[in-house]
């Protein structure tokens, strides 16, 4: 290898490396299989789990009522359902409330996503898909294997949000 | 020539995607435990007064709306709670509100002993918010000095 494809390749890996260190640091851990106890109940009571989605790049973000900046990060959610739908995307909502306050936000806010509700349900799931500090929204990009690709505390950016969905959808 | 003018085109194109993750909001987000960001403190009990107390957390805070205070024993009776002045503060749900976003103090008159529920509920500026806790303390009021 001559002197100037060796400095090619040490570049090329040296920039590779440094963009998926620094996209790991800013979503979390990659690859980790998802665990089999992540279950969620709907407002009419019917048990799910995530493997009902598989297939799919599936966003489960959970959030609540009295959570301001979830409220605050819904309608990107509820646009990149409506753009990335179609392409494979599906966008969960586990919220750790009361049904009726879930409900009531639904209709009023026509979610085009499932809403599911809970309070130790959804801590349950938060603490095994990852996280540790219990706060709101946090988000789990699952792959259509059924992997979890990232976790995200807080909420999210429109640009940061539009960046991971394109990332991941084939 | 070419080959490393590529090499350098590509790492720095990289090296600005990097940047732009780094200084987005996420980036920056390392968000605290609940406890670690509202540390409650042991109550206080003199003059017939219960004192309860947080750490908040720079970037952190507590909406006194979500603030309560309750006996769980018969024994313990507890007065009116004059909460302290909030932060105006203007949120997405609660509207226009108020906040504690530094160490906060309460008192509480209070006699004899028992469990005493707290109830408060915080964010993280950066966009994070913490669900309601939940604290019961065996407390013991001190009764208030004679005159």
């Amino acid at each position: 290898m001559s002197v100037r494809g060796f400095v090619f390749a040490a570049l090329l890996g040296a920039a590779g490396f440094a963009g998926f260190a620094l996209y790991a640091h800013w979503f979390g851990q990659t690859g980790a299989p998802l665990p089999p106890a992540t279950r969620f109940t709907d407002l009419e009571g019917k048990p799910h789990t995530l493997a009902d989605y598989r297939g799919k790049l599936v966003l489960v973000n959970f959030w609540a009522t009295w959570c301001a900046p979830c409220l605050t990060e819904i309608p990107l959610l509820i646009e990149a359902q409506k753009t990335y739908g179609a392409r494979g995307l599906q966008v969960l909502g586990p919220a750790m409330d009361r049904p009726e306050a879930v409900r009531a936000y639904r209709d009023r806010m026509q979610l085009p996503y499932p809403v599911f509700a809970g309070d130790t349900e959804a801590a349950a799931a938060m603490t095994a898909l990852g996280d540790t500090e219990g706060g709101l929204p946090f988000s789990v990009l699952v792959s259509p294997a059924g992997e979890v690709l990232g976790r995200h505390v807080g909420d999210f950016t429109e640009s940061e949000l539009k960046r991971l969905i394109e990332t991941h959808l084939k | 020539m070419r080959m490393t003018f590529l090499a350098v085109l590509l790492a720095a194109s990289t090296a600005s995607l990097a940047s732009d993750l780094m200084s987005s909001p996420a980036a920056a987000q390392e968000f605290l435990p609940v406890d670690q960001a509202f540390e409650l403190q042991p109550v206080e009990s003199n003059n017939g007064q219960l004192t309860v107390a947080w750490r908040v957390r720079p970037e952190h805070y507590l909406y006194k709306l979500r603030l309560a205070f309750s006996s769980q024993s018969p024994g313990l009776k507890l007065g009116a709670v004059k909460l302290p002045k909030g932060k105006p503060y203007k949120d997405e749900l609660l509207g226009d509100t108020e906040i504690y976003d530094s160490d906060l103090q309460v008192s509480i008159p209070a006699s004899g002993s028992g469990t005493l529920k707290v109830t408060y509920q915080g964010c993280a500026k950066k966009g994070l918010c913490y669900p309601p806790q939940t604290r019961e303390l065996n407390v013991s009021v001190a009764a208030a000095k004679k005159a």
